[in-house]
């Protein structure tokens, strides 16, 4: 079935009016030679001008402009579809349950958001002063509602509070997995903890870790998103981290299938589009 | 690193030129009549290449630009990214026996005399980390059942959990057909294109209200092929009963039924051998990828044609010619 990948494209030619709007302003500036020459006199001074206008131009131009639009606008003749990829794309939900009064409501907060989105390769990372893997990266929704369901802050070893710890072994398991559409979400609250003498991780922003709290941040947990390269948001604002991944797991899809797996039929107009540009080389008869 | 798709699409480069000394003249673009002294001034003005000079280039240069943007993306430069695993689509779950029985010491492992779950932990986990490719889960049971790692691509994690498992976790007593259906429920939860449950017990099955028969059926009808694997001396001292008779003949028809494979494993060797003839049965595909994230640059250069074009539009409009 064909589709069309950027379809917007397709209007493209429009900007070609705009072109032509602008190249008309310009005929009206001083120094068009109709306006330099009175109009009396230009029966006798311009008595030899010929029409200039050259419609095989003109055709080609809209030709031009037609077929690079559809060229850009990606148009393919069938749906390859995505291989079967353990490492194109997942997520890690990190749950900190170093403060005991809101770690349940946290471990809640997260059992919503992955409800929210099925079929999301997810594990589940639960920290305190250690981070300890609570379930692997799974599709296997109801395993993961399961342990959640069970998951205390008792069931921790030792108490304290890390973040960074936690995001640290969150790095660990994606880049251990060489996985490419990633995400880290951070089910946090209560005062910022210290950042502490742990190394933070190499390149944060490329990790996408959101930070969420039970209500709007204040500036110290501003600044310690800052620190984090994070991004900042409340339970409210949760479906957005959801959007956000899906954006990022389109984009690792396009990228897994190849140029020449592709059923787009581009590089066929552009070879229709090279005779017409060849048009544009014409030369002017020598004066 | 760049790579060209079509890299033949450069040699279309010099057609321009060709076309330039090829094509046959156009109608010139202006025929004012000019009072000679001024078409005399305006010639010279224009072979110092000042002004109408650079003007008259313009529109030739604005269409080479745009040619060799379209040749480049006809010739399609892609840059190569990292490396994308290809799954087998295959799901396997390996299912561990952890009765009391498992506590007996009677195998050898690289010379030392160990218990049986020691030995199967030790060669399960070398099993499960050759796995790449498979999406790996494992199941622990005695007289209980318990999923302790769920289908996952994760086969370190899967090792992880299988160091943390211990004898009696899961009761004393051996349940094969409710670890059977388990497998089933955890298997047919997940599209795969194979299901696979390699079944570990040092003996036949002893309770659970499931029978290993019945749950082989069940199995069977899922698509869910069993290879099981007896381990361990059978009638040894405190345990003869569970695994008296006919040696694991429940094994070996749970295995029948369901299109699989029953081995039989004495000894650690035996075991690691049995484990190799299984990467035989349900080879991994992870070697065949080289597949890598690729991004290509065919739109950016379209749009930087399109912007030569739009160029060229506006100055045909300004010069009447369009």
């Amino acid at each position: 079935m064909p589709s069309i990948a950027h379809p917007l494209w397709l209007l493209a030619p429009l900007l070609a009016l705009a072109a032509l709007a602008i190249g008309r302003r310009r005929m009206q500036l001083p120094g068009a030679w109709q306006r330099a020459i009175q109009d009396d006199l230009k029966t006798f001074l311009a008595a030899t001008v010929r029409q200039v206008r050259a419609p095989w131009r003109s055709v080609a131009l809209v030709a031009l402009w037609l077929l690079l639009g559809a060229a850009l606008a990606n148009i393919s003749l069938g749906q390859i579809e995505t291989p079967k990829l353990r490492n194109l794309d997942a997520r890690i939900v990190v749950i900190d349950l170093g403060i005991p009064e809101i770690a349940q409501d946290r471990i809640a907060a997260a059992r919503y958001l992955i409800d929210s989105a099925d079929d999301v390769p997810t594990a589940v990372v639960a920290v305190t002063e250690h981070a300890f893997d609570v379930v692997p990266l799974t599709r296997d929704d109801a395993h993961l509602d399961r342990y959640l369901q069970v998951l205390t802050k008792d069931v921790m070893p030792v108490e304290g509070r890390s973040l960074l710890r936690g995001i640290e072994r969150a790095v660990a398991l994606l880049d251990r997995a060489g996985i490419q559409a990633r995400q880290i979400t951070v089910f946090t609250g209560g005062p910022p903890p210290p950042i502490g003498r742990f190394e933070m991780p190499e390149r944060t922003e490329d990790h996408n870790i959101w930070l969420v709290l039970p209500e709007d941040a204040d500036a110290a947990w501003r600044a310690l998103a800052a620190e984090l390269d994070a991004r900042l948001i409340s339970d409210r604002e949760a479906p957005s981290v959801h959007q956000d991944f899906e954006q990022r797991r389109r984009d690792a899809a396009a990228k897994a299938v190849s140029i020449r797996e592709r059923q787009d039929i581009t590089h066929w107009l552009i070879l229709l589009l090279m005779p017409l540009w060849l048009l544009l080389f014409f030369r002017r008869q020598p004066e | 690193m760049i790579e060209l798709v079509r890299p033949w699409a450069l040699l279309l480069l010099p057609l321009p030129f060709l076309a330039w000394r090829l094509l046959p003249a156009a109608t010139p673009l202006s025929a004012l009549a000019l009072p000679e002294r001024l078409a005399t001034f305006l010639k010279t003005w224009d072979n110092t290449g000042v002004g109408i000079g650079i003007s008259r280039q313009l529109p030739l240069l604005l269409a080479a630009l745009g040619w060799c943007a379209l040749v480049l993306a006809l010739a399609a430069p892609v840059t190569k990214g990292d490396p994308l695993e290809e799954a087998s689509g295959r799901d396997l779950l390996l299912a561990l026996d952890l009765s009391a029985s498992m506590e007996a010491r009677d195998v050898e492992l690289d010379g030392r005399r160990v218990d049986r779950f020691t030995a199967i932990k030790a060669l399960a986990g070398a099993f499960i980390r050759g796995r790449e490719g498979d999406r790996v889960g494992l199941i622990v049971f005695g007289e209980e059942t318990y999923l302790v790692a769920p289908l996952t691509y994760d086969v370190q994690a899967v090792e992880g959990f299988l160091d943390e498992v211990t004898i009696g976790m899961p009761g004393r007593k051996t349940a094969i057909g409710n670890a059977i259906g388990l497998a089933i429920k955890t298997l047919e939860a997940q599209p795969a294109s194979s299901r696979v449950l390699i079944l570990l017990s040092d003996g036949d099955s002893n309770a659970g209200d499931l029978g290993p028969k019945s749950a082989a059926e069940f199995a069977r009808d899922h698509h869910v092929t069993i290879h099981t694997i007896g381990f361990g001396k059978v009638a040894m001292q405190g345990y003869a009963s569970e695994t008296a008779g006919d040696e694991y003949a429940g094994l070996k028809e749970v295995a029948e039924i369901t299109g699989g494979r029953h081995f039989l494993a004495r000894t650690t060797d035996a075991l690691r051998d049995v484990y190799a003839e299984l990467d035989l049965l349900e080879p991994t595909e992870a070697a065949a990828g080289g597949r890598h994230a690729e991004r290509d640059w065919v739109r950016e250069l379209l749009i930087l044609s399109l912007l030569m074009l739009s160029a060229l539009t506006v100055i045909d409009r300004r010069r009447g010619r369009i």
